[in-house]
């Protein structure tokens, strides 16, 4: 194997694979990646055997050939690389030849042939979405779910495939945040599967191209995202997601509308008073149209009112601060509504003038 | 054997069918008459055992829901997915489940 490659797009493809390079893997061929040179690209890969990522860049091949290289040091290697033309050989004993300027280094290999392969899905469903319309809905959803690694499930995204809309569901079970697109479903067929979340971010943040489409093949515990030159293959959980729509209130006693920033920053304010406490608890006082937050702690205590436009009885409930922030980084909307329907009964966030998305976050007893 | 022989041998083969054939019906009248006789006794309670048997069903399901309750309260999950296990803060699936029943 023998290629040219500008430091960019060497840079790009080790940090494209490395999430799915597992450092402490006992299995040492796992902690490496394969690079395979064939036509006018070079071909990263890695796997931890729960998901697989391949990333092809441009290259000037002179010599095909594949090579897998120990992840960490040549990750290292590229980056502290200068930026001029990078010449990678592959000698015969077991060595890459890395050549820049006027300089060489020679990095030991690992067998090609231990390196495992790919699956290759050929799922019964198929999919297309444009990758900006995806990366939002991770963006919107991810956040949500737990990181709780004894709970799986609860680290997925549940998706849903009905008709022409695809839905993205999230939970930790203290708060749950959905979000649903149009999208062209040829199939015409209804399905669901569970993702882990950490996948779906890695692909939302490898996604370069809004414009671009991302590719996807479902099987039954296995899927396929493919977008441009990246090919993520991971493991689908199994299991029964609840049932998320009995858990959503389909009426409201209270419904408030705000301008989200407004009602961000008082939360951000007057939740540092909550940082010290465990609880995290912000109240919050809703009649008359004003909002009132409060929180205290040791430390001291803060009060603010907002001007909201409200309808419905008063109300007296408290949240844990954090996961009203959450969902505010992930607002793009000017305004928001809040819904409740009793003091201990989930609120639901949505933006205004868009019914595509909902969060919804239990209260916290006091 | 002759071919008279196996015709007279299946006429008794078909008549020993039929004799099965009517003994099989009747049986199956005997059993439509007595599911009837049990449907009019199953309808005949009285007003006053209906209400005693729908209280008791209440009382039943009200007294599950107050372990469940009680179970939630103490610190428990009661959703399907995690029922048992020890709950941190509330659960918004034990909740919609509470909120159902």
């Amino acid at each position: 194997m023998k290629i040219t490659a500008s430091k960019e797009n060497l840079l790009f493809g080790v940090s494209a694979v490395q999430k799915a390079v597992n450092a402490k893997n006992t299995l040492p061929i796992l902690t490496c990646i394969k690079l395979e040179a064939k036509g006018d690209h070079l071909s990263f890969t890695a796997t931890d055997l729960e998901v697989g990522i391949q990333c092809k860049v441009p290259a000037g091949v002179i010599e095909e050939g594949v090579c897998v290289v120990p992840a960490r040091y040549f990750s290292e290697i590229v980056r502290k690389l200068p930026d001029s033309v990078i010449t990678l050989e592959l000698i015969h004993d077991g060595e890459i030849i890395i050549q820049y300027s006027n300089s060489e280094l020679n990095l030991k290999t690992m067998p090609a042939d231990e390196f495992p392969q790919l699956p290759v899905v050929d799922g019964e469903y198929k999919l297309s979405i444009e990758a900006g319309k995806i990366k939002q809905m991770v963006r919107q959803t991810a956040f949500a779910c737990s990181t709780d690694e004894s709970r799986p499930l609860f680290t997925g995204v549940l998706c849903e495939i009905e008709n022409n809309e695809i839905r993205m569901i999230s939970t930790d079970t203290h708060r749950l945040a959905l979000k649903k697109e149009y999208i062209q479903n040829k199939q015409k067929k209804s399905f669901s599967f569970i993702v882990p979340a950490k996948i779906l971010t890695e692909m939302a943040r490898l996604i370069q191209n809004d414009e671009e489409f991302c590719q996807m093949n479902i099987s039954k515990n296995l899927a396929t995202f493919v977008i441009e030159n990246i090919q993520i293959v991971c493991r689908l959980f199994d299991g029964q997601f609840p049932n998320y729509q009995q858990v959503i209130p389909s009426q409201y006693t209270l419904k408030v509308k705000t301008k989200t920033k407004l009602f961000q920053e008082a939360v951000e304010r007057i939740s540092l008073f909550s940082l010290d406490s465990s609880s995290n608890t912000i109240h919050l006082k809703i009649e008359n149209n004003i909002l009132r937050l409060f929180s205290q702690s040791e430390l001291g205590q803060g009060y603010e009112e907002i001007p909201i436009a409200g309808e419905g009885d008063p109300v007296d409930i408290a949240f844990n601060y954090r996961y009203l922030l959450d969902v505010f980084r992930v607002l793009d909307e000017e305004e928001l509504t809040i819904e409740f329907t009793g003091p201990l009964s989930p609120g639901i966030i949505r933006p205004v003038e868009n019914n595509n998305f909902l969060y919804l976050v239990l209260p916290v007893r006091c | 054997m002759k071919l008279t022989e196996r015709l007279i041998k299946l006429e008794e083969q078909h008549q020993a069918l039929q004799e099965e054939l009517t003994a099989v019906k009747m049986m199956a009248y005997a059993l439509e008459e007595e599911n009837e006789r049990l449907r009019r006794l199953l309808c005949s309670y009285t007003d006053e055992d209906k209400a005693q048997i729908e209280n008791n069903v209440k009382k039943i399901q009200g007294s599950g829901y107050e372990n469940l309750v009680k179970l939630y309260e103490e610190g428990f999950h009661i959703c399907h997915l995690h029922f048992g296990q020890a709950r941190q803060g509330d659960c918004i699936f034990c909740m919609g489940f509470l909120s159902k029943l």
